[in-house]
């Protein structure tokens, strides 16, 4: 009886006694089914966007307004968070001055159904018109961003698409594609010009001005300016750049490849080198030229023809078409012109080539009933998927620069127009209508 | 296809087509004549004598046999449709036959007590996905997932194969969960195609509270995706009332399958 009355001796025997009762009592972590969760049908967030805090001269009432209504559309545009109705807000609809401190009201605002909360200040500075904003994740009342963004004061619009594509950049790493520009080419005025549009085909501006033939629009990396083809007095056709100020304008390479029609080119993703479409004695290859030194580097050297150089995001590789087996197909190839593989197998005629900025699939053209539909193929050619099939063609693919849209020309409502789609298929977009024929889309950089 | 190199490439693909159909034709005729010949001068085959009696020897099985399992069918390459484009899907792996595998059961009605699946079937189901080269089925839309569906990816976690079954009002509660969880969800079309799957460890109150912040066990290599996850839970929060309080381990997969 002492024994068990012993402190030590109790203590021992109940450790003993809770070890054997345990898993009687309660599932063990290890034998605790994983709950596996794969995604519905939810796609899109709810964000609210407060009326930004306007401290900007002059006193305009509609600003803030007029701001968020930019930055909704914009959001709606990308489609990866969409807008509340203000109606629907639990909290203010005004933007507080901006603080480091934390939110007291972030259920409100779950409970208005909003996954997002951003708030912010308009301020104005010489010429400029500068907005700081902070992006909250209701949810965890945690903030994700806050940044300031500064534009050109006539930039308004430009300006509230930059913060919506932020904002995306806040939920998913990847900003939206709102405020970039899509470079095309149209006959609207009797001449085939360059033209520069906003992806909601909004704010047309001629790019090029001249009564020669132009074609084959492609920006530089840093959207300063435009490289592109024209056809010279002499019949030959050579490079030329249009430029915002930033670069000088005009030919490009003007020594390059003396008695070459120079067709295409197109800027790598670093900006240190231009792939090269030149032709000579009815065949026609693709080169490599360094922007600084002008040093060139022949990448085919083969009967066939070949043309239409895309750069990987990496720039180590190059999509192109060859009719080397006997048809126009997509290859692929090192930027130093090694390890060429083909990479479509379906159809007889595929051409134009677009590597997507994640590097995961190659858009192009395949030629169907004598008709073009636009396909993806997976780099190493494994997966081939239609994308946009008509009766009518679809041409000439050109990703947006965050991967999720393609723009490409259509003749589907008879002359040829410019049209987006989801990367999925969906959400098809038409941009230009009833001016011309509007070809070859190229879609520009995120500006910098 | 505006420049003349391309314009070229049309016409000699043209002229390239022609011939071969000109060449097609020739072979057709010749071919044609062979077969005309083969026909009109060959003997006539002798009739199949059968033997006069036909002896069959009867014997017991110790069973009745298993029904054969019925052969999957092989779907072709996928051919271009005028329908609407479909979701592209990133399948690196080569595969140039699919086996269609058998249908999920239908729905279940509300009123019987689902039954828990033991882990064979999955078991043998992703072996043959393996031995086939398959990836995982594709995830059916929120319409098409029936109870059935839910449960049949709600078996405990421990060693495969071992045939456990999952006492009923956990099943329930997994189901529940689920269902709950993949309402409030959010995934953008960005995070999909990649195989991302994160881990985490998910402290619940009696009532299903979410208590503090969830664990990351595994990463999905995207930080995006993982803060994703943790918003889902927090923002689901309170979950149905779990069997029992305590840490409880999740999975978050963005794999929609191919």
């Amino acid at each position: 009886m002492k024994l068990r009355r012993h402190p030590w001796v109790q203590a021992i025997a109940l450790v003993l006694l809770c070890t054997a009762s345990a898993p009687g009592i309660a599932l063990a972590q290890s034998e605790k089914p994983v709950v596996e969760i794969s995604p519905g049908r939810a796609k899109a967030f709810r964000v609210a966007v407060q009326r930004f805090r306007d401290r900007a001269q002059p006193l305009r009432p509609s600003r803030a307004d007029d701001l968020r209504a930019v930055i909704g559309d914009a959001l709606d545009f990308t489609g990866i968070l969409l807008p509340l109705d203000p109606a629907a807000y639990l909290g203010p609809d005004d933007s507080a001055p901006l603080s480091n401190r934390g939110r007291s009201d972030c259920p409100d605002w779950s409970q208005s159904g909003a996954d997002a909360l951003v708030e912010g200040e308009i301020r104005s500075g010489t010429g400029t018109l500068e907005i700081e904003f902070a992006v909250w994740d209701t949810a965890r009342c945690v903030r994700l961003a806050r940044k300031t963004i500064t534009w050109d004061a006539s930039e308004a619009i430009r300006l509230g698409r930059t913060v919506a594509d932020e904002i995306v950049a806040a939920f998913t790493g990847t900003p939206g594609c709102a405020a970039t520009e899509i470079a095309f080419v149209s006959n609207r005025t009797g001449h085939r010009e360059i033209y520069v549009m906003d992806v909601d085909g909004r704010y047309t501006r001629t790019a090029t001005r001249s009564d020669a033939v132009k074609s084959f629009p492609a920006w530089l990396p840093d959207a300063v300016g435009i490289l592109y083809t024209s056809y010279t007095r002499s019949g030959l056709t050579n490079l030329y750049v249009t430029s915002r100020s930033q670069v000088r304008a005009g030919r490009l390479f003007p020594s390059l490849l003396p008695g070459y029609a120079k067709f295409r080119g197109v800027f790598a993703p670093d900006g240190e080198a231009v792939a090269i479409v030149a032709s000579t004695h009815g065949r026609s290859d693709i080169f490599t030229v360094h922007r600084n030194t002008g040093k060139v580097r022949q990448l085919t050297d083969t009967p066939a023809i070949e043309v239409g150089p895309s750069w990987s995001p990496d720039g180590k590789r190059l999509a192109f078409v060859s009719d080397r087996a006997g048809s126009p197909q997509i290859y692929t190839m090192n930027r130093d012109g090694s390890d060429v593989k083909r990479i479509t197998f379906n159809g007889h005629y595929n051409t134009s080539p677009a590597w997507s900025p994640k590097g995961d699939w190659i858009a192009y053209e395949t030629r169907v009933e004598g008709q073009f539909d636009i396909w993806l193929v997976d780099p190493t050619g494994t997966t081939a998927l239609p994308l946009v099939t008509n009766r009518r063609s679809d041409e000439a693919p050109s990703w947006s620069p965050d991967g999720r849209k393609i723009a490409f020309s259509s003749t589907r409502r008879g002359t040829a127009d410019i049209y987006l789609i989801d990367r999925n298929g969906e959400n098809l977009q038409r941009l230009t209508r009833n001016q011309g024929d509007n070809l070859a889309p190229a879609w520009g950089p995120f500006p910098r | 296809m505006s420049s003349s190199t391309q314009a070229s490439w049309l016409d000699e693909q043209e002229a390239l087509q022609r011939r071969n159909w000109r060449r097609g034709v020739l072979l057709s005729v010749v071919l044609h004549g062979c077969v005309a010949a083969g026909l009109l001068y060959a003997p006539e085959p002798e009739p199949m004598r059968l033997p006069e009696v036909i002896s069959v020897k009867m014997v017991s099985l110790p069973g009745a046999p298993p029904a054969p399992p019925k052969a999957a069918p092989r779907k072709a390459v996928p051919k271009p449709t005028p329908a609407p484009a479909p979701t592209p899907a990133r399948t690196p792996a080569p595969a140039p036959k699919k086996v269609l595998l058998p249908k999920r059961p239908q729905k279940v009605s509300k009123k019987r007590k689902p039954k828990p699946k033991p882990l064979e079937y999955d078991d043998a189901l992703a072996a043959l996905r393996d031995e086939l080269g398959e990836p995982d089925p594709p995830v059916a839309s929120e319409e098409e997932v029936s109870d059935a569906d839910l449960l049949a990816t709600a078996e405990p976690a421990v060693s495969p194969g071992a045939g456990v079954e999952v006492d009923p009002a956990l099943a329930k509660w997994l189901l529940d969960t689920r269902r709950h969880l993949r309402q409030v969800w959010v995934v953008p079309p960005d995070f999909l195609e990649q195989g991302l799957v994160t881990g985490l460890i998910v402290t619940l109150s009696a009532s299903g509270d979410v208590l503090g912040q969830p664990e990351i066990t595994r990463t999905s290599g995207n930080p995006y995706f993982d803060e994703n996850t943790v918003r889902a839970l927090v923002r689901a929060s309170p979950l149905p009332p779990p069997p029992e309080s305590g840490d409880w381990p999740f999975q978050f997969s963005a794999d929609e399958g191919p």
